[in-house]
């Protein structure tokens, strides 16, 4: 079974890269070549071998590089086609990347989603470059009439004992027609020459020239704007709308009821826009139950009852408290957070009779289009996606609503459909981060945590703790319980979900317990994790050692044991997405205000891979931490959404972001993600530095609702 | 009416109170310059208005007669003027979406002051928002671009 | 009599020492930073329409500069900043229909920034604060 299931992808291997051979159109130097836009998609027309899902070889000996994952600004485009070509061994000046379309037969995992683009990806790119660096050798090795063993590469060639050379180019042909080998010699870390570089964003000069197409910029011939207006509140249904006014507009063709929405199809986006502002709506009652006051009250009483859902549950906490030196309580609050990528939802269908085509920006390709199938009852290979640059993604488009939307529009109308949201239509739509609220408890015994009980409860969340994560091996008693509070609201993953809250709370409830057992913050975090490392109780889910590691890393380069009369720190560690980090916030304070001097940001993250894009996602997720924590919320009245749009939903602006200092512990380890792991410790460190300088906790987000004022 | 863009004249027929970002993007297909808020506070419509940066979300079409208007297209026409060269150079972007009207607005402060400090460059970069955060990479590529003028 | 007569002088001396250092009312001093405060929040929220020297784009952002529309009406500028203004409206004999969002400034803030714009280009007007402020309300 096994054995023919090998020669069968062995052979369709082989097939495509026979089809793969000149089968592709005109011939020109692609160096020099004119992008051709056709249909919305740039198609670059080559003579070429694609020798493998990714690469493609030029007989100019330049390279086409596939990137197989949504680019969201984590700028991946960037650094898997680098784990490619480090194993293929090629010159990266002699590489160009292009967008892969979803494609399962090519391409495994193509989401962009939990920070694990690098990290699932690592051994198959590795593996790809590797063994169509194998099949060039082996193709040399047949022209020059020697044994494989004798042959190295180096930047696009193989070379002889003698030194003679061949470019990957000139072999690509008959490296099409070797045998894949069963096995292939990755390269040693100590020996990468571009993994571990900075190494420029791909589509920086796309980008700064203003070329690089986003989904909202997709135009075809033919297509139609659409627009959906969707409940003021969560829980309303439609129950008429009138659009004689907006169908006297001139462009708006079609208004029409669709899911509960009403869908506007105009000839421009301004039309569309237009229309639905002249559409009137009536909606059942809004309820009450959708009320955020309602629903802050329903979670405190939920994470204060006892006998709830325990996830964890070891020892005997309510012992443990009974018996410790000291008990400690405190409860933490979070509203709903809309996600705000700078590009709106939108997204392309093009429903016929012989096929389904979507095109935009969307972080799971592979769902929507099983999703696409079952909702219009088609077939999987009927339907394409291709994958566009994408304005942000954060989690919000994790979710395809706005795909399955636009398929269902086209499917009705029959014609190619854009579908746009403007900033109020997806600042109001929902899918946000959960609204979530945590009570902790721990005792003291001898300045350790000798009983630690959290009990969260959210908004529409399976699970609002994270078992197995610290300080669980490091405590006797322990328990964590989550319980979840239905509603209308519909759930988004934020970056780094249920993390972004809860390592606020749990960092700065740490540094209470620490200040209590008279201990430094660090010493007393290390000293707990030492406890995981000697003496686990239960299993022990994470490396202490790396946490240890960022934490001694965070405390040497902020001069930690240094203090600074007016200078104020706070230090948070947390583990998520497979990477650990540790923070400390310097503050100064003017005017009884802080002013953030800076942030210092350790991480271990394994081997980095982009270094210039590692500082870029570490920075960025840092200061996006912070100016949400200060500035974000989404209160629903009676289940309406308080804020549409930026004139009153405050966003953290250039002049108040911090300087962010990061730096990466050495590491051979395989990589680990950065989009999302620096993000949730960064409130908590800028907490604890305001403690510090002000002797006053935070306890709820958004912090300026608290009186903070960034300088 | 008639428009000139980047350089070149466009003869449009569209209903004169339709926001110059729209008759950009919809109409002419210029879509560098992007949509992010519709209401002047996001800062990714930016485009110059005669060398000043200025929101085209709101702006009607009918005050753009007699007025040269450049987009992030016709910033430069190799892609080499010295914010972008900076932009490129310091690995400033993130997702992109915003860079563009960033982009705009950094060499229309430089055209009007080629000496910055850091606290005029956070200010007049302050209207333009990035949600990926890349506001510190931003300001050391304007200041490296006004070193380069 | 000789005592008199240096009391005089000491008195006299003391008189036109206390005119010398007698100094023209300073500004009140929350006032003046209030001012400066609001020159930043302009430059980051306003200055991109209405332009750093306040005059504004011919026919569609009205100037501020010395502009008949603001300085007739301050509480109508407070609300129009917290509010918007949609629709026509005439500054300095000349039209203007324009689309402005209003702004989620802090009442301090809404005061500062004010302050800032009827104090400037030659504008001249007495100063606001947050108490004022707080009763512009937000639509």
């Amino acid at each position: 079974m096994h054995a023919k299931d090998k020669n069968q992808s062995r052979r369709a291997f082989l097939k495509t890269s026979v089809v793969g051979t000149g089968g592709l159109m005109l011939s020109f130097n692609w160096l020099s070549a004119q992008t051709d836009t056709w249909e919305g998609k740039e198609v670059r027309a080559l003579e070429n071998v694609r020798l493998s899902g990714h690469i493609i070889i030029n007989a100019d000996n330049s390279v086409v590089i596939y990137s197989q994952n949504p680019e969201i600004g984590q700028n991946v485009k960037t650094s898997m086609p680098m784990i490619i070509a480090e194993e293929l061994d090629v010159d990266w000046n002699q590489v160009s990347v292009e967008q892969a379309d979803l494609d399962t037969e090519k391409f495994k995992r193509q989401v962009a989603g939990g920070s694990q683009s690098i990290r699932k990806s690592w051994p198959v790119l590795r593996k790809a470059g590797a063994t169509v660096r194998a099949l060039l050798i082996s193709a040399a090795a047949e022209q020059w009439g020697v044994s494989a063993i004798e042959l190295r590469t180096e930047t696009g060639y193989v070379i002889g004992k003698s030194g003679e050379k061949l470019s990957y180019g000139s072999l690509a042909e008959a490296a099409a027609k070797q045998k894949i080998p069963k096995k292939v010699s990755l390269k040693k870390a100590k020996d990468f020459s571009l993994i571990g570089k900075s190494v420029m964003n791909v589509a920086s000069r796309e980008i700064v020239t203003g070329t690089a197409k986003f989904g909202i910029d997709t135009q075809r011939e033919g297509m139609v704007y659409a627009r959906l207006l969707h409940a003021p509140g969560f829980g309303q249904k439609l129950v008429s709308f009138d659009a004689k006014q907006a169908l006297q507009i001139k462009g708006v063709t079609e208004v029409f009821e669709i899911d509960n929405k009403v869908a506007i199809i105009a000839d421009s986006t301004w039309t569309a826009i237009k229309g639905g502002e002249a559409i009137k709506t009536i909606w059942s009652k809004p309820l009450t139950s959708e009320d955020s006051k309602v629903q802050r009250k329903t979670l405190l009483d939920m994470v204060n009852a006892k006998g709830q859902n325990a996830k964890v549950n070891m020892g005997n906490v309510e012992q443990g408290f009974k018996k410790a030196d000291q008990v400690l309580e405190r409860t933490y609050e979070a509203p709903f957070l809309p996600h705000n990528c700078m590009e709106p939802m939108n997204f392309f269908a093009d429903v016929t009779d012989e096929k389904v085509e979507l095109y935009g920006p969307i972080q799971t390709p592979e769902n929507q289009r099983r999703a696409v199938a079952k909702l219009l009852k088609r077939s999987e290979d009927e339907i394409s996606l291709g994958i566009s640059r994408i304005g942000g993604g954060f989690g919000r488009r994790l979710n395809g609503d706005f795909v399955l939307e636009a398929a269902l529009i086209s499917n009705k109308i029959r014609k190619p459909v854009q579908l746009i949201y403007t900033r109020e239509d997806d600042m109001t739509a929902g899918v946000y981060r959960p609204a979530v609220t945590y009570k902790f408890k721990a005792g003291l015994t001898d300045g350790k945590i000798s009983a630690y009980d959290l009990s969260g409860a959210g908004i529409n969340m399976r699970n609002t703790v994270r078992p197995g994560t610290w300080p669980q091996a490091s405590v006797p008693n322990f328990k964590l319980e989550s319980q979840s509070l239905e509603s209308h609201v519909t759930f988004g993953y934020w970056r780094a979900p249920t993390s972004n809250f809860l390592a606020f709370a749990e960092q700065t409830f740490v540094d209470e317990l620490a200040e209590i057992a008279k201990k430094d913050p660090i010493q007393f975090r290390l000293e707990s994790l030492k406890q995981a490392i000697d003496a686990p109780f239960g299993k022990v889910r994470y490396e202490p050692l790396r946490m240890i590691g960022v934490l001694k890393l965070v405390a040497e380069k902020s001069n930690w044991e240094t203090k600074k009369k007016g200078l104020y720190r706070g230090v948070s560690a947390y583990y998520s997405h497979n990477t650990y980090v540790a923070e400390v916030v310097e503050i100064t304070i003017v005017g009884g205000q802080p002013k953030i001097e800076r942030v210092v940001v350790a991480t271990d993250c394994g081997i980095v891979v982009n270094a210039s894009g590692a500082h870029n996602q570490a920075m960025g997720a840092v200061v996006d931490g912070i100016g949400h924590a200060m500035y974000g919320e989404m209160p629903l009245e009676n289940g309406v959404p308080q804020h549409r749009n930026f004139d009153t939903y405050k966003a953290l602006r250039n002049s108040e972001a911090p300087k962010v200092e990061t730096h990466f512990v050495k590491s051979q380890k395989a990589p680990s993600g950065l989009g999302e792991p620096t993000l949730p410790p960064a409130a908590a460190a800028f907490a604890n530095a305001m403690y510090a300088a002000t002797r006053k906790r935070l306890y709820s987000q958004p912090f300026s609702e608290q009186g903070v004022v960034l300088q | 009416m008639d428009l000139q863009v980047n350089g070149k004249k466009y003869t449009i027929d569209i209903d004169p109170q339709t926001p110059i970002l729209w008759v950009l993007r919809d109409h002419l297909k210029l879509v560098g310059t992007k949509y992010g808020c519709g209401i002047g506070q996001c800062g990714a419509c930016t485009i110059h208005f005669n060398g000043t940066a200025v929101r085209s979300c709101s702006i009607p079409v009918a005050a753009a007669a007699n007025v040269a208007i450049t987009t992030i297209e016709g910033l430069s026409e190799k892609g080499d003027h010295p914010v972008q060269k900076a932009w490129v150079d310091l690995d400033v972007p993130q997702c992109g979406y915003c860079q563009a009207g960033q982009i705009m607005t950094a060499s229309a402060l430089l055209s009007q002051n080629n000496k910055p400090t850091e606290e005029e460059i956070k200010l007049g970069m302050s209207g333009n928002i990035c949600r990926c955060s890349t506001y510190t990479k931003i300001n050391k590529a304007v200041k490296q671009a006004s070193e380069n003028l | 009599m000789k005592l008199a007569f240096t009391g005089i002088i000491s008195f006299g001396l003391v008189m036109i020492l206390v005119l010398l250092s007698w100094s023209p009312i300073e500004p009140n001093q929350e006032g003046s930073k209030s001012v400066q405060r609001g020159k930043k929040i302009y430059a980051s929220n306003c200055a991109v329409c209405h332009m750093a020297n306040g005059m504004g784009i011919a026919k569609v952002f009205p100037p501020l500069a010395q502009s008949d529309y603001l300085m007739e009406d301050i509480s109508r500028a407070g609300e129009t900043i917290r509010n918007g203004l949609k629709g026509k409206i005439s500054v300095n004999e000349a039209s203007y229909t324009g689309m402005m969002s209003g702004f989620s400034f802090s009442d301090q803030e809404l005061a500062d920034v004010v302050n800032y714009i009827t104090n400037s280009w030659g504008n001249k007007a007495e100063e606001v604060d947050a108490t004022w402020a707080s009763k512009i309300k937000k639509n």
